[in-house]
């Protein structure tokens, strides 16, 4: 288990709350908006990795 | 020494958290991977407390069936507890408690039998 993943997460946070500051100030709200949305997707895809990976640990641990 | 290794990832993840504050999701998506993260590394000590409380049946020949039940109500109540402390974090209170009950009910009826089974040593000592 890797901690770089919250570190990736942090990075695309910060990138996505700029590129919104930008957009904003540029009177460009729809594509602040979409591009909060496709970071949001791209960060879904990776923690989804590691949910799945917790529910299979925990139920093989706990013979659930 | 796991122990620095969680509390310096919770930092971090703490501290990411107040910077990406104005996004709220990307503080529930930190919250969810450091949780994953912290239950991956006090997993490796769990196998250790396992081989314990086999040894322990094993020794004292208790039904097999009363430690799968204590194992599954064990990991009911950590994905449970998982789940509605992230729910409150994230601010959302009635979800959380509705995670709760939900956990609750099923850990009761997974322990029925052992009730049952309790009650019948307590007829056949009268």
């Amino acid at each position: 288990m890797d901690i770089s993943i919250i570190f990736k997460i942090a990075a695309v946070g910060i990138l996505i709350s700029v590129l919104n500051q930008v957009l904003d100030r540029a009177g460009r709200e729809e594509q602040a908006m979409l591009t909060t949305l496709a970071g949001l997707v791209v960060v879904l895809f990776w923690v989804i990795h590691y949910i799945s990976d917790l529910f299979t640990e925990v139920q093989q641990l706990f013979q659930l | 020494m796991e122990i620095v290794q969680i509390v310096i990832i919770g930092l971090c993840a703490v501290i990411f958290i107040a910077v990406l504050d104005k996004h709220k999701e990307f503080g529930v998506y930190l919250r969810i991977v450091t949780g994953v993260i912290m239950f991956f590394i006090f997993i490796d000590k769990f196998d250790s407390i396992i081989i314990l409380f086999n040894k322990l049946n094993a020794l004292m020949n208790i039904d097999d069936m009363y430690m799968k039940i204590l194992f599954q109500i064990l990991g009911i109540a950590f994905v449970t507890e998982f789940g509605s402390q992230l729910c409150k974090d994230s601010g959302e209170k009635s979800i959380a408690s509705n995670i709760e009950i939900a956990g609750r009910i099923i850990i009761l009826v997974l322990s029925a039998p052992i009730v049952l089974g309790i009650i019948n040593l307590i007829e056949s000592i009268m």
